[in-house]
């Protein structure tokens, strides 16, 4: 098993009530396994997830690439800056 | 090549320095600067709108707001490039962003401007709250328009 952190950010912590977790998944796990883990464990995120981008160690991700123990996996919502 | 400067900011927008920075190289004759403020609006239920709270991804706000000022220097041959955001509560009036852009000539700065400002409102990790004059508070809705 690897352990990764996944941040919950703006209108997504507030579904989820927490800032982050540690997410454990299996050695060779993707970014797309990390969105199935995060929806099963957080259902409040709901329908919602499937719109918001998955960051990998601050760049936007692709749901292919494969994690590594350790990695920052931030769940990042619709952006409304500027 | 580019100076780029990004900045996330806590209080008002230092526009003299944003200015500053871009200026000086006389190479460069056309600079376009933007600056977005939190606009006047009421809601029916509400009231007014009193500010607007926003907060940020920061460590990768920052490193976005780089690759976009990077891009920027590649696509239009951008001499100088600032973007400064602001965090925290901004009220109505005042500036939330700021994006100044030196180029060569004028029309590569104003479409490196634009295209900049549209790239931040897409990519960049920050989100706001509207507040309201009776103390309700709701995020943002994402629109693609403004």
């Amino acid at each position: 098993m690897i352990s990764v952190t996944v941040l919950f950010l703006g209108p997504a912590k507030d579904l989820t009530k927490v800032e982050s977790v540690a997410l454990d998944l299996r050695v060779g796990a993707t970014v797309g396994d990390a969105r199935r883990a995060i929806a099963e464990r957080f259902p409040r995120l709901g329908e919602g997830l499937s719109k918001m981008r998955l960051a990998l160690n601050q760049e936007f991700g692709v749901d292919t690439q494969v994690l590594r123990a350790g990695d920052e996996l931030a769940v990042v919502p619709p952006v409304s800056g500027g | 090549m580019g100076d780029i400067w990004v900045e996330l900011v806590r209080g008002p927008i230092p526009v003299a320095q944003v200015r500053e920075f871009v200026s000086g190289d006389p190479s460069l004759g056309g600079t376009v600067t933007f600056e977005g403020s939190t606009r006047a609006e009421s809601d029916p239920q509400h009231g007014p709108l009193v500010r607007l709270d926003y907060e940020a991804y920061k460590s990768m706000a920052r490193r976005q707001l780089e690759h976009l000022a990077h891009e920027a220097v590649d696509r239009f041959g951008a001499g100088k490039i600032a973007v400064v955001h602001r965090l925290g509560s901004v009220p109505v009036g005042e500036a939330s962003v700021m994006i100044a852009v030196a180029c060569g000539h004028r029309a590569e700065a104003f479409e490196a401007c634009r295209w900049l400002i549209d790239r931040l409102k897409k990519d960049v990790p920050i989100w706001k709250k509207d507040v309201f004059e009776d103390g309700f508070v709701k995020w943002a809705e994402v629109r693609n328009v403004d």
